[in-house]
């Protein structure tokens, strides 16, 4: 078995060693902290911060821990797929391999390669402490519990790759475990704070906080207070051991019983065909459309039905409980009205998800269809929106006091801009990726339309699939339509050709030009790590967008605090106005504009080097 | 989104000592049996394939070197060589996904760097991999694709059927790709090169991986596309069946062309003696002698374990008829008579140098 093992390891590590990437990523590491450590320095020189180190360490850590989650989704989860993936699985076990040495073989090139990701800040972030505010326990402290965090989010990346037919499936598995711990413990909170408060639930509550892999938070939390003089070795770090154990021997437990059948492409597909032979596009579209009069109704009729149950005042029912019931009534009904509409049509129709759109609009009916999942991923995003929506109206209207429409539409904004963007690049990158897989770039490349027709495609086919995030943000947008207008229409009366204001007036669409642009670098990040790398590359492409925004953030910051010192000298102030607010957005908008075309060429070049290659 | 593809040329027609792209070529070895010269090529347009002075170069591996072939229309054409010979990339240039570095490609007369988009419409290419969506059922990748090239809804169900029905797949219209076998898979895969109609079908070891009914019922329908016009060229490693199937032959080796021309010629013995084959029902006792006795004879052997006999004789006018003649006056029994050919084996084997490139 250890021969197996060895062998397992070495390959990876050897493959890693190969790729660039890996050293690329390391570099790019580092590149960071020694560009936050010298913006912690001028910092310092200049007096601004009151604890330099402190500030340059929290963001290193906090940093870290984002990433690890984000890495941790799709680093450890293909772990065990990419070789169910790749059919050679069966290969390793003739090849006298046993469960536990596939598991030690595959998890731990990537178990070293992660802490050696860490290990390499060590020796850079211990110089926090020469800028001050933190102390080498500290630092100490920090990394074990960051090692910790590893090791668990291996454990669940590995148990889910065992179970998960894809990555893209162990990759949902883990970000449900992340997610799920907090969420239980906001609805605990909720019965605990209604005075439903019950030994159990306190119990409830405590034990999911310690199992819970954001234990990670409030230990980093404690760790980073000023005073801390406890051991590096907290109960976070055992817990978190503990569980990466017991996670690991459960996926070998499970190994062969779960692998034990080789798993086809068909069968490994987002969506079966045989479910999306009968929901097709236009069955959904009648569902919805039978659907949002029940909305209607369901909206309008809670507040009686509530108070004929409980005997509440019709006034006296919150509109939140409205809101959730509605969006509980489209999570339960649509699929249900779905099913019975594609019961009616079956025998009209036949089986076919319907002729495919003709011209170069193919290949979007072809990515919308096959990569995003049709229309059943259609649905499934509606009613997990719709879910999200309605979990965000009852928090806003449980701890929020005074219901206001507005602040509902903010977050739906916020959320529906956010997910919709993650959407988008994972869209367009997994349409990629499995024209590489399938080795279909070849035959894609010869259709009589151009390269870049190929690319607006796997675009066009990713803001397809994001109708429900849109109708999110469009939801948020309108209800935030009347406070943006009242905002917008006190700014033009307040600007009486005042220079100043007037630039106040611009700056809601200068942020929005720069938001959009950003969005479109991290999707074209997104489509060209796709194209480079095997996995990880949307966490890859938030890395470097993440980077991009700090150190942009950061000069800005620095641009604006020259300028104010400039200013105190007694200088034109409407110059400095000005200069604060359009030259870096013009460095910026510039910037992000030359990214987008250059990035958008690499695309374009990388897809005609592929095709020619395969 | 509907951009058309760039027209400009990807590179300059070269002379024939023009320079390699990134250094200089090896000079071409004058001992080589290339059978094309430039006087013999026939004018563009009146070829299905023209390739002149072809170059290629990968970083600093050469891999195509001044090659020059033509390809008659409505021909069976193999492409042989040994793996790494440069056979998958001239393909890629034929098919438009590689820009000639030097030299010229041309498809039914159009250059395939200066009218992509044309030449796109004319070929049906069909890689050496299995390159497919496997989730999709038979019909909707035929039916993407069909869309792909723009045919009308009521064109795409007419050509589906037409395809399906060509290549025997009818029955498994509505199976899911993934769950094909090999050979079925295989029949797809040409079923949609065949879907935009096109004039010329470049198959790159189509018959790889199949067992030996698969590959006879796909020669057979090679044959089948041959008689309703099409141009086939058909890149292959399985000899025997591209001897009995070809019209014409190139064969490839490092690079560099070997032979190109009518398979025949080929497998026929380059020498000053012809060679025949004569089959006798059964043992015919002092036959050998007998045959070693006629004037037009110079050599006999008799082919182990069979009842056939390798005559050699000198090349003259008429030496087939002669020499039958001849044998006919011997008054022995004959069951067969037919010029001896090589094998296409022997004639690559001779052609091509040891080594794995």
């Amino acid at each position: 078995m250890l021969r197996g093992t060895l062998a397992l390891m070495i390959r990876g590590l050897r493959f890693d060693c190969r790729r660039w990437q890996m050293h690329a990523l390391r570099f790019l590491l580092v590149a960071i902290f020694l560009f936050i450590l010298f913006i912690s320095w001028i910092e310092y020189v200049v007096a601004i911060g009151t604890a330099p180190g402190l500030g340059f360490f929290s963001y290193i850590t906090y940093t870290n821990f984002v990433f690890i989650t984000l890495g941790g989704m799709s680093f450890f989860t293909s772990s065990i797929t990419e070789e169910k993936e790749e059919q050679t699985l069966g290969l390793l076990k003739m090849a006298g391999v046993n469960p536990l040495g596939i598991l030690l073989g595959k998890l731990g090139p990537r178990l070293a390669n992660a802490l050696l990701l860490l290990a390499i800040q060590f020796p850079f972030v211990q110089l926090a402490v020469t800028l001050g505010g933190v102390h080498l326990r500290q630092i100490q402290a920090v990394y074990i519990t960051l090692a910790g965090y590893i090791m668990i989010m291996a454990g669940l990346g590995v148990l889910a790759s065992v179970v998960a037919r894809r990555t893209r499936g162990a990759a949902m598995i883990v970000s449900a475990a992340v997610m799920l711990p907090l969420l239980t413990q906001m609805v605990l909170a909720i019965f605990g704070l209604s005075g439903a408060t019950a030994p159990l639930l306190a119990n409830a509550r405590e034990a999911i906080a310690w199992i819970s892999i954001w234990a990670v938070v409030e230990r980093l939390g404690e760790v980073m207070s000023l005073g801390f003089d406890e051991s590096p070795l907290g109960v976070q770090l055992y817990c978190h051991l503990g569980g990466a154990a017991a996670m690991f021997i459960t996926s070998w437990l499970i190994f062969e019983r779960c692998t034990r059948q080789p798993h086809t492409a068909a069968e490994s597909g987002l969506i079966s065909r045989k479910v999306r032979s009968v929901f097709r596009m236009r069955t959904l579209g009648l569902s919805i459309l039978i659907t949002l009069p029940l909305l209607v109704i369901v909206f309008v009729a809670y507040p009686y039905a509530r108070s004929a149950f409980t005997g509440f005042g019709v006034q006296r029912v919150p509109t939140y409980e409205a809101v959730v019931a509605v969006t509980l009534a489209l999570a339960v009904g649509l699929p249900l009205v779905t099913a019975i509409v594609a019961a009616l049509r079956r025998k009209a129709v036949g089986r076919d998800i319907g002729e495919c759109w003709s011209g170069s609009r193919s290949l979007i009916w072809k990515d919308l269809h096959f990569v995003s999942g049709g229309a059943v991923g259609l649905m499934y995003r509606i009613v997990l929106y719709s879910l999200i929506t309605g979990l965000i109206a009852f928090l806003l209207g449980y701890f929020g006091g005074d219901w206001e429409w507005s602040v509902l539409g903010g977050w739906m904004l916020g959320v529906g801009l956010v997910a919709g963007t993650f959407e988008l690049a994972s869209n367009v990158g997994r349409g990629l990726r499995t024209e590489l897989q399938w080795q279909t770039l070849s035959t894609l490349a010869l259709l009589p339309q151009s390269i870049r027709s190929i690319v607006w495609s796997k675009l066009l086919s990713g803001l397809a699939a994001l109708a429900p995030a849109a109708v999110m943000v469009l939801f948020g947008l309108l209800t935030l339509l009347e406070p943006m207008t009242e905002g917008i229409a006190d700014l033009v009366n307040r600007t009486n050709g005042s220079f100043v204001n007037l630039l106040e007036l611009l700056y809601l669409p200068m942020m929005i030009t720069l938001v959009l642009l950003e969005i479109a670098v991290f999707v074209e990040l997104t489509a060209f790590f796709a194209l480079t790398i095997r996995w990880g590359y949307v966490v890859l492409a938030a890395v470097c967008t993440y980077f991009m925004n700090s150190v942009g953030g950061l000069a800005w910051s620095m641009f604006a605090m020259t300028l104010s010192v400039g200013s105190m000298g007694g200088g034109n102030s409407r110059l400095f106005a000005t200069l604060m607010v359009l030259v870096p957005w013009i460095v910026a908008t510039g910037i992000s504009v030359a990214l987008v075309i250059a990035l958008y060429h690499a695309i374009e070049s990388r897809i005609r080097h592929l095709a020619g290659q395969s | 989104m509907n951009d058309s593809i760039p027209d400009e040329p990807a590179y300059e027609p070269a002379a024939a000592d023009s320079p390699s792209p990134t250094g200089p070529l090896t000079p071409a070895d004058p001992d080589l049996p290339l059978r094309v010269t430039e006087e013999d090529l026939l004018p563009p347009e009146d070829v299905a394939i023209d390739i002149r002075n072809l170059s290629h170069r990968f970083r600093n591996h050469l891999a195509v070197d001044r090659v020059t072939f033509q390809v008659t229309p409505r021909s069976l054409h193999g492409f042989v060589g040994p793996n790494g010979a440069g056979k998958t990339t001239v393909l890629k240039l034929i098919c438009t996904l590689l820009q000639p570095q030097i030299g010229a490609v041309r498809v039914h007369g159009k250059d395939v760097g200066r009218e992509t988009k044309a030449v796109r419409r004319q070929i049906g290419f069909m890689p050496d991999h299995f390159s497919m969506y496997r989730q999709m059922t038979v019909t909707e990748y035929l039916d993407f694709f069909a869309a792909a090239y723009g045919l009308s809804l009521a064109d795409r169900r007419r050509v589906i059927g037409d395809v399906l029905a060509l290549t025997d797949m009818d029955g498994r219209r509505d199976s899911l790709i993934s769950g094909l076998s090999r050979g079925m898979q295989q029949r797809v895969g040409l079923a949609r090169v065949l879907v935009n109609d096109p004039d010329l079908l470049l198959l790159d070891e189509p018959a790889s991986g199949l067992d030996p009914r698969a590959r006879i019922e796909l020669m057979e329908i090679l044959r089948a596309l041959r008689q309703m016009g099409k141009t086939i060229f058909i890149s292959s490693h399985i000899l025997s069946e591209l001897a009995e199937l070809c019209d014409s032959v190139t064969i490839i080796d490092r690079g560099q062309i070997r032979y190109s021309g009518a398979m025949r010629e080929l497998l026929e013995h380059d020498s000053d003696t012809a060679a025949f084959r004569l089959t006798v029902p059964g043992e015919q006792p002092g036959l050998e002698e007998r045959l070693l006795g006629l004037d037009e004879v110079s050599a006999v052997h008799r082919i182990e374990d069979s009842d056939e006999y390798r005559i050699e004789c000198a090349v003259g006018s008429e030496t087939e008829n002669r020499l039958l003649a001849a044998v006919l006056r011997l008054e022995i029994p004959i069951e067969g008579f037919q010029k001896d050919l090589r094998h296409l084996n022997e004639a690559f084997m001779d052609l091509t140098e040891q080594g794995v490139r």
